[in-house]
């Protein structure tokens, strides 16, 4: 019994690599069904109004242009791992086989574990089920993120230089293998190998979440505690195991205009600058002065919005978040919201015109709101037009202060749309994108130098990866420094190709779906296939380019330092 | 068989400098090398340490690429894919996944060459067998020892039944049977018509399988040809004899002094067995009486798939079994003072000998690339070309001057 049942186990291990193949096509399998039903979405659109539809691909290419890279990308992938299947699995295989018999996986899982159960002692929440389960949520899946990236880039990196260092190289390199497919094969097993570490982590991350969301235990409550605990457990399906529509208000119409008028009336004072430079900077300047402007409210004043992009006909609340700022540091926002509603009207004339009317207003809390502190606001769903287009106007009833807002957060609203768990599989695809690009890079590294210099260069991607928006931001910052004329072409120079190079590389923040998923907010496919398009194909694509370029011209039998 | 295939492996003016980081030449370890192995021939190539050797065996292989000249092999650039299916490589120490057991390593190069699941599994089964590592097959490798090591590197060298086996000091870190073994192997591929390309130091064992073989010294070749005729000591004369009396001796000596008018022309001593047949010997009773040992055993003949499908592959199968069993049958082991033969210490003495030989007596490098144009040492020695190779042998900057000289 026993030896049969070592046997059975030693089976299952050395098969470990074909489960964890088929686990990943498995998990693979809701992708292709989500993607199907969108595709089929987006056609019936496409067809319902395809004047419309098509106007509006034209307006914003890029979605569409990455949906052809992703579609193209992975016509390719799959082209070139069908025709050279045999031997690319044969490498992946023995990839995973290492990455088992070096317990790379092992050691994975058993931190995810020490971490996520270490959890509750490391974080106080304020004991509400909600915020448990969003910092649960968070943290786990960050937690799985950063190691599932660092193995990815780090494991990929030394398994290749490994490889040549303890010259396995010199017999493999000898066999009918192309470089190429050597380097492919590897790649293919660390995304293989990191895929089902992290749908593991995922499915636990997801058994750990619904577990403490479970209903309450009503029956040992009072009534008043009952109906909190009530409140509660549904406020979690609505804000934060669900998925909603995020749409951010446009800029103020209108600023454009203001600054031509301003140049107009500065040219016929004789005040414009003579330098192009300057003129362009003045035209800068006074372009953020209006828009400032226009999101001000003087006392007594209003500031308009319009939110595109919502879905009409809805019956549920609408969640308006803004952050507001006044005069006086600590003051705080006195006025009232209100919702307008484009209605057909009959003029005097006989004609009907669609004008806007107000159908819905929140007036301020006793107090009112903080300023700099965000605050969200229900608001019905009805009141979104048929266009999917809300108005929005703040009156600012404080008669001492100017009431503002933050022209970068602007005012976003978040209204109801799908479920929790597409949007927690989308959000997995978008990491496992990241993860592929990170092993791209790792194997790039690998195949470029030698081990420690990979080591470094894999940690400057790391670093890079994690500053780049500080980096951008910097600058960007510098920009208003008082430059000489030469001073100006040094900058203009290193701006240039520091912005290039920061595009090239890693972006962890930009395609980071994980904050969008505990706020709730729908993370939608045109961003998975953004990442897809960006990370995996394009940025990815390109690491391992360069990688097989320089593997191939490389003397694996001579040690380079 | 195309024509291209009498030549398996041609060397053309092969040069590989190394550089350093600067890109400047820091070492020439192949210098103008010319080389043919035509099919169906075991072919050594020897010399000192750092002679280039392992070198030219990378170029072979596409490892190292060529700084000038060429390598062919069947006719085309070695890193050609329709080339390495054809290849079977065992390197001198065995570069191999530790984590892996023999099976599996065996099993993953199968998937290299595109094998279906039965083929690779009748391919390992039986290549574990042939060289003796039935027992320890489930041990991972990181566990053997070298001899092992290197039994399981010849394993995978020869999984695709390769035409043309590289096989880089075949014989080192084996014990004395299993580098009996391999020697037997080496010939029984040859007889089917496989090409073997081998370097090595053993210069018993390249004695005893090479066709012909070829002395690199200082990246350049100093020697090329069939090998009895380049060991030929062409100013003497053996004679072998039953067990003679003085009297018998003393005539014997007489009419060599008449011949050649010497008195220390001749030498008179009794044959000693070669330490290896006596070892051999010993090890064989051992194995008759049943002793177990947890290390490598001895191995099988080669594997069936080896054999391959030509009509006479039973044959020679049977061939084989009863050339073992004839070594079974070889005689009882007599006293243990019987001296070696084969001192091993002193290879490199006879390197020396053999590469200072080659210099007396290379004429011409375009004369010795006719294949099978021996080097004949009567030829008329020019002093010149001497002189000229020793200069060459000082600039290699690899020889010690006084050996040289």
């Amino acid at each position: 019994m026993r030896t049969k049942f070592l046997s059975l186990c030693r089976w299952f291990i050395h098969r470990l690599p074909e489960v964890l193949l088929v686990c990943f096509l498995l998990s693979l399998l809701p992708l292709v069904v989500f993607v199907a039903e969108e595709a089929v979405a987006q056609a019936t659109a496409a067809w319902k109004v395809p004047g419309e539809y098509f106007q509006s691909v034209v307006d914003d290419p890029v979605p569409a242009l990455a949906v052809v890279a992703c579609v193209l990308g992975t016509a390719v992938l799959l082209f070139v791992l069908w025709r050279n299947w045999g031997l690319i699995w044969a490498v992946a295989r023995k990839m995973i086989v290492e990455g088992l018999h070096r317990k790379v996986v092992l050691v994975l899982l058993v931190f995810f574990v020490l971490l996520v159960l270490s959890l509750p002692f490391l974080l106080k929440t304020e004991g509400s089920v909600k915020s448990q389960v969003q910092i649960v949520l968070l943290y786990s899946l960050i937690v799985a993120m950063v190691l599932l990236s660092l193995v990815a880039i780090f494991v990929s990196a030394a398994s290749i230089c490994s490889e040549i260092e303890r010259k396995h190289v010199q017999i493999t390199d000898t066999k009918p293998l192309r470089r190429w497919q050597f380097l492919l094969g590897k790649w293919f097993g660390t995304l293989v190998m990191c895929a089902a570490v992290l749908f593991v982590m995922a499915g636990a991350t997801y058994a750990l979440v619904f577990y403490l969301a479970r209903p309450p235990d009503y029956s040992r409550m009072t009534a008043r505690e009952a109906e909190k605990a009530r409140q509660e457990y549904e406020g979690l399906f609505e804000e934060i195991l669900c998925a909603r529509r995020s749409a951010k208000s446009l800029l103020p119409p209108g600023v454009d205009e203001a600054v031509e008028e301003s140049l107009r009336v500065l040219k016929a004072r004789g005040d414009l600058p003579d330098s192009r430079r300057e003129r362009k900077r003045l035209r800068e300047d006074l372009w953020r002065a209006h828009v400032l402007l226009a999101l001000t409210a003087p006392p007594g004043g209003v500031v308009y919005w319009k939110i595109r992009g919502l879905k009409p006909g809805g019956d549920g609340a609408l969640s308006v978040r803004f952050k507001g700022y006044v005069n006086t540091p600590g003051g705080r926002l006195l006025g009232r919201w209100v919702v307008w509603v484009k209605r057909p009207m009959k003029l005097e004339s006989g004609e009907t015109q669609e004008r806007l009317r107000r159908v819905f207003r929140v007036v301020s809390p006793e107090g009112g709101w903080h300023a700099d502190t965000r605050w969200a606001i229900a608001v019905p769903e009805q009141c979104v037009g048929e266009d999917g287009t809300l108005y929005l106007t703040y009156e600012n009833m404080n008669p001492d202060e100017s009431a503002g807002f933050d022209p970068e957060l602007l005012v976003e609203v978040l209204q109801e749309d799908k479920t929790f768990f597409p949007n927690y599989y989308r959000s997995l695809v978008v990491v496992l994108c990241h993860v592929a690009l990170l092993a791209a890079l790792g194997l790039m590294a690998g195949s470029v130098f030698s081990f420690p210099v990979a080591c470094l260069v894999v940690v400057f991607f790391f670093v890079i990866g994690l500053m780049g928006p500080w980096l951008a931001h910097f600058i960007e910052l510098s920009r208003f420094a008082d430059y000489t004329q030469f001073e100006e072409y040094i900058w203009m120079g290193l701006h240039g190709s520091l912005k290039a190079f920061l595009s090239v590389m890693p972006h962890f923040g930009k395609y980071n779906p994980l904050g969008d998923l505990t706020d709730g907010k729908l993370i939608p496919w045109s961003a998975v296939f953004r990442a897809g398009a960006v990370m995996l194909y394009v940025k990815g694509g390109a690491a391992l380019l360069i990688g097989m370029y320089f593997y191939a011209r490389r003397e694996l039998a001579r040690v380079i330092v | 068989m195309p024509a291209t295939d009498s030549k398996v492996l041609e060397v053309i003016e092969l040069t590989k400098v190394f550089r350093d980081f600067w890109g400047r030449e820091s070492v020439k370890a192949v210098n103008g090398l010319n080389l043919d192995v035509k099919r169906g021939e075991v072919f050594g190539l020897l010399g000192p340490n750092g002679s280039g050797k392992t070198t030219v065996v990378r170029i072979i292989l596409g490892l190292l690429f060529p700084t000038r000249g060429a390598v062919r092999v069947f006719g085309r650039g070695p890193r050609n894919v329709d080339v390495k299916k054809r290849v079977g490589y065992m390197p001198e120490e065995s570069h191999l996944y530790s984590y892996l057991n023999a099976e599996e390593t065996l099993d993953f190069f199968g998937r290299l060459f595109r094998l279906r699941a039965g083929e690779r599994r009748r391919r390992t089964s039986a290549l574990i067998d042939m060289v003796g590592l039935k027992r320890a097959r489930k041990r991972p490798l990181g566990q053997y020892s070298k001899g092992m090591a290197r039994r399981i590197g010849l394993a995978q060298a020869l999984i695709n039944d390769p035409d043309l086996l590289i096989l880089d000091e075949p014989t080192t870190g084996l014990d004395p049977i299993g580098a009996r073994e391999m020697k037997d192997l080496i010939l029984t591929l040859r007889d089917r018509g496989k090409t073997i390309f081998l370097c090595s130091h053993l210069l018993g064992d390249v004695e005893e399988i090479c066709d012909r073989i070829c002395i690199l010294y200082g990246g350049r070749r100093r020697a090329l040809g069939p090998v009895e005729e380049l060991l030929a000591a062409q100013d003497m004369t053996q004679i072998r004899a039953p067990r003679l009396d003085q009297s018998a001796l003393q005539q014997i000596a007489d009419v060599v002094r008449r011949a050649t008018g010497r008195d220390d022309a001749i030498e008179v001593s009794t044959p000693t067995r070669p330490l290896e047949d006596y070892f051999l010997g010993v090890v064989e009773e051992a194995r008759r009486e049943r002793i177990s040992t947890p290390g490598a055993e001895a191995g099988t003949a080669a594997a069936g798939f080896l054999l391959g499908p030509e009509p006479e592959g039973e044959e020679l199968l049977e061939e084989l079994v009863q050339a073992g069993q004839e070594q079974d049958a070889a005689p009882e082991p007599v006293a243990v003072e019987a001296a070696s033969a084969i001192p091993v210490a002193q290879d490199d003495e006879l390197i020396e000998a053999l590469v200072r030989r080659a210099a007396d007596t290379e004429v011409e490098p375009q004369t010795v690339e006719e294949p099978g144009a021996a080097i004949a040492p009567e030829t008329v020695v020019r002093k010149d070309v001497i002189d000229e190779l020793v200069d060459e042998a000082h600039e290699a900057g690899e020889a010690d001057e006084d050996e040289v000289s």
